[in-house]
């Protein structure tokens, strides 16, 4: 059997053996929770910083991230065109659903690729929150491969985009960072950064 | 049925799906602005108390997610999409910040307001685009004092009335009006030599009062000067969100709007006060800047003229007595 299979099927198995378990899945794996999470963090992130070197190293996280959460977007749809996945409900047999049935391709998983992202861009100046989202990133991702909605190598596949994309944009797009400056400098002059 | 809006761009789900949450985003990002305001001291941005804002933050993002997944049962149906999650929730933001702003006006300009003494007489003067008052005691002013308010606050009038109350004339005006109230001011100490005069600024006002040209050109005498929290560099007025630790937003727009410049170095007798929890100029700051500075504990920016400590401090520069209807007890003479 395939490894990525046999290991969806590994993962799978936990699903419906346990009434918190599967509860603490479903509060993982819907569209609500963790992502809403993650746009509270950052918008109070923006605010956060008990010096204005601080603060502006926070808001530099909060940007790249939001700019890294575009490319990642991006990079999915473009994939998305290019190859389409069936989810693993669609084709597996013996798959215990504890989420509904997502119409779009199953590989890369597009909420991972977005907090991926997200959490890259705010680790790469506040260490602190940056790993407490990718903690909460792992969990949502093991969550989403539980839930029967995603193969591992989706959550990888989307882990990677996501990663790259605000890596690449931080270390090699170097307008960016006159961007990010700007739009600090103007958030200043309106009393907001 | 699904119900789209924006030429269809956006999707609102079934039944009250969007409108909720966005209500969920709304509360729990109020929440959050709130624990971040209290956790980092932004006073234009809290209802309440630094430790009671953290604490209603987290209630409210607790009870917003409690809220939302217990009223919408149908969260494991495809729902909102990613566009309208992202659209709906940074509006709902966009929307608690402005509610979070409007909390710290409303808290610092209603709730925290210092109670003022009105005078018991007031005049008003046109000073160039602005305006300035006479705040007059009953009977004859013992001292007269020019008094130059921070750009865009009203927080000095707090010591205006504690100076009236002890039979001190004041002319209150906004720092940027000064040389048209000095104008003003002079005219009126003309018209009584033998009185005593007086000034005393905060923030924009006091570097105002410690500038040289205040007492030459012509020459004025002046027996005291008291400068309240000066800003003394350029650098310390940048505009920022670092306003919002003093002021709520519109007060902080205004002050930093205004045209300033920094002032000279301290000529004459001035005395000047800092309040050891300023939230625009640091204690290091200030003491490189002013090593005679006093500082007062527990006093901030904008508050600092409202300190009972430097209320006393104002009226023994002054010659004023220290309790209301008590005759002075020594007229202010120059500092050397």
């Amino acid at each position: 059997m395939n490894p990525d299979v046999a290991l969806f099927h590994w993962f799978n198995q936990f699903a419906g053996q346990s009434v918190w378990l599967d509860w603490l899945v479903r509060a993982l794996v819907n569209d609500y929770a963790v992502p809403t999470l993650f746009a509270f963090v950052i918008g109070g992130l923006w605010f956060a910083g008990a010096s204005q070197a601080v603060r502006e190293a926070n808001q530099r996280g909060v940007l790249y991230a939001l700019l890294g959460l575009l490319l990642a977007n991006l990079v999915v749809k473009v994939n998305w065109m290019l190859y389409f996945r069936p989810r693993p409900f669609a084709i597996e047999e013996e798959v215990k659903l504890l989420f509904y049935r997502p119409a779009v391709s199953s590989f890369p998983s597009e909420p991972v690729a977005t907090l991926i992202a997200l959490a890259t861009g705010v680790w790469l100046y506040n260490r602190r929150v940056g790993w407490g989202l990718l903690a909460l990133t792992i969990a949502f991702a093991l969550a989403r491969v539980i839930a029967g909605v995603h193969y591992p190598s989706d959550v990888l596949g989307g882990a990677a985009i996501g990663f790259l994309a605000t890596g690449v944009l931080y270390r090699y797009v170097k307008i960016l960072d006159r961007l990010v400056a700007l739009v600090i400098h103007t958030g200043r002059q309106v009393n907001l950064a | 049925m699904e119900n789209r809006i924006l030429f269809g761009l956006l999707m609102l789900g079934e039944g009250d799906l969007a409108r909720n949450y966005i209500l969920f985003c709304l509360v729990a990002s109020f929440g959050v602005l709130q624990f971040v305001a209290g956790r980092y001291g932004w006073r234009g941005m809290m209802l309440l108390s630094a430790h009671l804002s953290r604490q209603l933050g987290l209630a409210l993002m607790a009870l917003a997610y409690l809220w939302f997944f217990a009223i919408q049962p149908d969260l494991f149906i495809p729902g909102l999409a990613g566009g309208e999650l992202l659209t709906f929730s940074l509006l709902a933001f966009m929307l608690a910040f402005l509610l979070a702003l409007l909390a710290g006006f409303i808290s610092i300009r209603l709730l925290q307001r210092p109670r003022v003494r009105r005078p018991p007489k007031r005049e008003w003067v046109q000073v160039g685009k602005g305006r300035a008052e006479w705040w007059l005691p009953r009977g004859a002013p013992t001292i007269y004092v020019l008094a130059l308010r921070e750009i865009g606050t009203d927080t000095l009038d707090v010591l205006a009335g504690e100076l009236v109350a002890r039979s001190a004339a004041v002319l209150l005006c906004e720092s940027r009006w000064s040389d048209a109230a000095l104008a003003v001011f002079r005219e009126r100490c003309a018209q009584f030599p033998e009185t005593a005069r007086a000034a005393v600024g905060l923030g924009t006002g006091g570097d105002r009062v410690l500038a040289g040209d205040m007492v030459q050109n012509p020459p004025l005498s002046l027996c005291a000067r008291l400068a309240l929290a000066p800003y003394g560099a350029a650098v310390n007025r940048h505009r920022g969100l670092h306003w919002l630790r003093e002021t709520d937003y519109v007060s902080a727009w205004q002050a930093t709007r205004g045209k300033w410049s920094a002032s000279e170095a301290v000529s004459g007798n001035a005395l000047i006060v800092y309040g050891d929890e300023d939230g625009l100029i640091s204690v290091a700051e200030a003491r490189a800047r002013f090593p005679q500075a006093i500082f007062v504990a527990g006093a901030r920016h904008f508050d600092l003229a409202a300190h009972p400590p430097v209320q006393r401090l104002a009226c023994e520069l002054f010659g004023l007595p220290v309790a209301v209807g008590v005759a002075a007890h020594v007229p202010c003479k120059e500092r050397p």
